[in-house]
């Protein structure tokens, strides 16, 4: 990155200050909607800055629904769902990774192909399977269907591969329960894999919309993004500025997350490769 | 593992056997043997899949290469650095619906932005979204613009657990910027890539909300990709028979591909011993 | 991994023990599929109705767009587990009926507390709003809900401007687009026309053109000749005249786009749903006109929106907390209220004929339009067919043709063979 000369230099930061503002200039555009009023907001070409914030599209988001309830909602079955994934995932990694078994390898393979089964067929079944037991609008049916993640099961057996047998088997010398040897020596050297994959899964279960949906038929487990699709109308011109504030709801925690987590995500690459 | 059979292996199943019959969910399902699956050897079921794999291709291949460009771009320590970091992370986060409608917007022919700068250097105005022909590489271009982050950021902590002490040595010994790429960089990140690229490949696969945000699968079905058409048919034709067959078939396409793959590895593993 | 697993049910079973059942008022559960206004306004009407009696009490829930709705409720359904009300579109209550998830309202029209089904406006009630096809009538299962027809829309301005009067025919509707689309170079500054190439305004267009979809005893479908005809005049529009903006997009969201561009003057004249009248007065900063549809043979408009329905599988009590709160929901003091706040006709013979309601028309004529339209309202074919004739042949088809991908005629060639197929399928 050193020995670049001036003009190369101005040209690159240049092309990455559009890139950087062709980026994030639909999150400030949402920030801006969310201050303005129905007038500004159906504007062609639209507002670009509001002339008076107003502040109150954040209120009258909220109160639309139970947003704290959502949020509450939101929160624990994110967190829910990923340290499920986590749990299992790893389990599951170090049983297709170190362990020997009949129709070990069937089963894997029938683990990836799960891979490619969409929530809009699963829903279905479980919905069914889910009134049956009477766990319909429980935490259950929103956590438990993405307990166990296939590209989770997946990347960790990867993971897993890569760290010699001896390592495992030292460990077994040294007394460690399976347990142990799953979370304490494996993980650890796994992290930038977990750490990776994590951060798709929380923004993707943060965002879920669809599951959350289709599994609850009432408010007690729903979460933001549909607390946000109940601001929409059809066709009648949407109030984009109350949208828009009810999203910044959803978006901002996870983009704080973010922010905070950068150094962390990177360390913990780093971390590990000093092998 | 026990679960594993619930969540997955039950509605597969369940998807299985719901694919030899015709159901729309509230009448008793007819048998109707493999007719669906002969429905799906049809023209648009083709459509499908080759817009779902000229979609995957285009999003893997575009948001991977400019994620690593990206990082090492900005694989450095600078407040400036972090803030361009984060700005192109903001557009990960936030939801479809969010930006769907400001993508609408912008792509309009008549007064959108784009339309606008294209007419500025006097290239004709396209209908992004409106033109069977294009919407689909829009689609990928949204996308792609949606989710760079995501790779520039695994990219970066790959970057950064290189040891800098190589790239020092590869100086010494002469080696320029893009030879240092080359030599060091690029083969020290193949796992990255790797993980990269598995990752991405199916998750695109998985791509169903901008789909049903932007375009609904139109025009015509140029956009419809395999979770919207397998929507489509399960939620608004109540076919879920043919859903079922759809999703059991390629179920049985990636197994299939997954198994050849297993036997090759099998073989060269053998020859390495 | 046991000590988890316990943990994960013990979770999901507190998250399952709800309050104990309370005694008092029969609860029932009514499943909407809209959000915004029209889910506040309903949320407003339900909170009412549960406070102006004890027995019974309503709760209203978002289940997501129409789709998923109806998806979660054939789930629903199938576990016996179905809401006691809902609304479906009407397209869909053939097939649905024959599926068995409606109740007989019947008894509950005829009874202690019933309807009276001739005050309700032409294409709003069940029997008015289908044709037979020659069998006997279908028993009571709807009552009408939020109802809508498709009308012409105008910048007021932009025609005094140009001169322009308001067309009453395809013709005069292809001229006036002609006179009102401004162009600069290459970018087409105003449109003439603009509609969402949806089955709906095709519907209109079809009957316009002296058109039906099917065969008068339902058995084989009629379209092809005045179906081409009706979209050849959109393909005309758009390809040769230029002068009407297809807008992108399927289902709502071509209707969002054409609103938007009518409101923000990109547009002269739209044809769209009487239920944006409130959005585009309160949004236009021009003066607004409505008209009928252009007609050709002759004037001719589908009804639209949806209908209260019963599930047959809810259990008996909230069956009928159900139907006391449709019921209560079609009286003419609430349509009046829904229709106000929404845009929506108000359905009652009595509601429009009332003091509050022609005072209204006498400020707001524009809401007038839809009302009388209403005589020249058509029929849909009762045929469990008929939502797969709009969704599986006729909607997708629409485009390829509009796009000039294939011609009218092949379009609806193939239209009609599809139509054909699932037509024998009935019995």
């Amino acid at each position: 990155m050193s020995a670049r000369g001036p003009a190369l230099r101005s040209l690159i930061l240049a092309a990455l200050g559009l890139v950087a503002i062709v980026e994030i200039f639909p999150y400030l555009w949402m920030v801006s909607t969310s201050l303005q009023d129905m007038a500004a907001v159906t504007r062609v070409p639209p507002t670009l800055w509001p002339e008076t914030f107003h502040w109150e599209n954040y209120a009258k988001a909220w109160a639309s629904g139970p947003f704290l309830r959502y949020a509450v909602n939101n929160a624990v079955q994110t967190v829910g769902i990923v340290v499920c994934q986590l749990f299992f995932g790893c389990l599951a990694g170090f049983a297709f990774s170190k362990l020997r078994f009949p129709g070990r390898d069937a089963c894997f393979l029938v683990v990836i192909a799960c891979l490619i089964v969409p929530p809009q067929v699963r829903f279905v079944p479980l919905y069914m399977l889910f009134s049956k037991v009477g766990l319909l609008n429980t935490y259950a049916s929103l956590i438990v269907p993405y307990a166990a993640s296939a590209l989770g099961t997946f990347l960790i057996r990867e993971a897993f591969l890569q760290v010699p047998d001896d390592i495992v088997d030292a460990a077994r010398v040294d007394g460690a329960g399976t347990f142990a040897i799953i979370f304490r020596v494996l993980a650890p050297i796994a992290r930038p894999t977990l750490v990776a994959f994590s951060l798709f899964s929380v923004v993707y279960h943060w965002n879920d919309f669809f599951w959350p949906l289709v599994m609850t038929t009432n408010e007690a487990v729903r979460t933001l993004p549909i607390g946000v699709a109940m601001l929409r109308e059809e066709g009648t011109g949407d109030k984009w500025h109350v949208i828009m504030a009810g999203s910044m709801f959803v978006v901002a925690p996870v983009l704080l997350v973010f922010v905070i987590a950068q150094r962390h995500i990177i360390r913990a690459f780093t971390f590990t490769s000093l092998k | 593992m026990l679960l594993f059979a619930l969540v997955y292996l039950y509605p597969v199943a369940y998807s299985a056997w719901v694919s030899f019959y015709e159901w729309d969910l509230a009448m008793p399902a007819r048998w109707v043997g493999v007719a669906n699956y002969r429905a799906l050897a049809s023209p648009e079921f083709l459509e499908v899949v080759t817009n779902t794999v000229t979609y995957s291709v285009g999003v893997v291949l575009l948001s991977q290469t400019a994620g690593l460009a990206l990082a090492v771009l900005l694989n450095d320590r600078t407040r400036m650095g972090a803030l361009f970091r984060a700005s192109i992370f903001s557009s990960y986060v936030v939801s479809w619906v969010a930006v769907s409608l400001l993508w609408i917007w912008l792509l309009d022919p008549q007064y959108g932005l784009v339309a606008h700068l294209f007419r500025l250097v006097g290239l004709p105005a396209l209908n992004w979204l409106g033109d069977h022909r294009l919407a689909l590489w829009s689609l990928v271009l949204v996308t792609v613009w949606k989710t760079v982050g995501y790779p520039m950021v695994i990219y970066l902590a790959g970057l950064q657990a290189i040891p800098g002490d190589l790239y020092e040595a590869a100086a010494l010994d002469g080696a320029g910027g893009w030879q240092r790429f080359r030599h060091v960089t690029w083969p020290l990140l193949t796992p990255t890539t790797l993980f990269l690229l598995i990752t991405l490949t199916i998750t695109s696969f998985q791509g169903f909300d901008i789909v049903k945000i932007m375009t609904q699968g139109g025009p015509v079905t140029s956009t419809v990709i395999y979770v919207y058409y397998i929507y489509e048919q399960a939620f608004q034709y109540f076919k879920l028979g043919r859903a079922s067959a759809a999703v059991v078939l390629f179920f049985t396409v990636i197994v299939a591909l997954t198994f050849a793959q297993w036997l090759v590895f099998r073989r060269r593993v053998h020859y390495s011993t | 991994m046991t000590r988890a697993v316990a943990l994960v049910l013990i979770v999901g079973l507190l998250g399952a023990a709800g309050p104990a059942a309370a005694q008092g008022p029969i609860v029932a559960q009514f499943w909407y599929s809209f959000g915004g206004t029209n889910r506040e306004v309903t949320e407003a009407h339900i909170k009412r109705f549960n406070e102006s009696q004890s027995k019974y009490r309503i709760e209203g829930t978002f289940q997501g767009d129409y789709f998923e709705a109806l998806a979660k409720i054939r789930a629903a359904a199938a576990t016996k587990t179905a809401p006691a009300a809902f609304h479906v579109i009407g397209e869909a209550v053939p097939q649905l009926a024959a599926s068995g998830l409606f109740e007989n309202l019947e008894p509950y029209a005829k009874g202690p507390n019933g309807v009276n089904l001739e005050d309700y406006l032409p294409g709003q009630t069940q029997n008015t709003y289908f044709d037979y096809l020659g069998k006997p009538p279908a028993p009571l299962m709807v009552l009408p809900f939020f109802r809508s027809t498709p009308i012409l829309y105008y910048n007021a301005d932009m025609l005094a401007a140009k001169g322009v009067k308001v067309p009453t025919t395809w013709d005069e509707l292809r001229d006036a687009a002609g006179k009102l689309t401004v162009r600069e170079g290459s970018e087409t500054k105003v449109y003439g026309f603009e509609v969402p190439v949806d089955w709906w305004f095709w519907f209109a267009l079809l009957h316009e053109a002296g058109g039906s979809l099917v065969t008068p005893d339902g058995k084989r479908a009629a379209f092809r000749e005045k179906g081409t005809e009706a979209l050849q005049f959109w393909v005309d529009l758009v390809n040769k005249d230029k002068t009407m903006k297809r807008p992108p997009g399927k289902d709502y969201n071509a209707w969002t786009v054409t609103n938007t561009d009518f409101i923000n003057g990109k547009t002269a004249m739209i044809f769209t749903s009487t239920a944006f009248l409130n959005y585009m007065t309160e949004n236009a900063k021009f003066k607004l006109g409505t008209a009928f549809l252009p007609g050709k043979v002759k004037q001719a408009v589908p009804t639209g929106g949806t209908f209260f329905v019963i599930a047959r599988d809810a259990p008996t009590p909230q069956k009928e907390a159900g139907w006391a709160f449709i019921k209560w929901m079609t009286e003419p003091a609430q349509t009046i209220s829904l229709s106000k706040a929404t845009g929506y006709m108000p359905i009652r013979t009595s509601a429009v004929d009332s003091p509050e309601m022609q005072a209204f028309y006498k400020q707001n004529p524009n809401y007038k339009t839809a009302i009388d339209q209403l005589r020249t309202a058509q029929r849909f074919p009762y045929t469990p067919a008929l939502i797969e004739i709009q969704r599986e042949v006729i909607q997708p088809n629409l485009e390829a043709a509009v796009l000039g991908i294939k011609s009218a005629a092949e379009v609806m060639q193939a239209a009609e063979a599809k139509a054909n197929e699932f037509l024998a399928k009935q019995p």
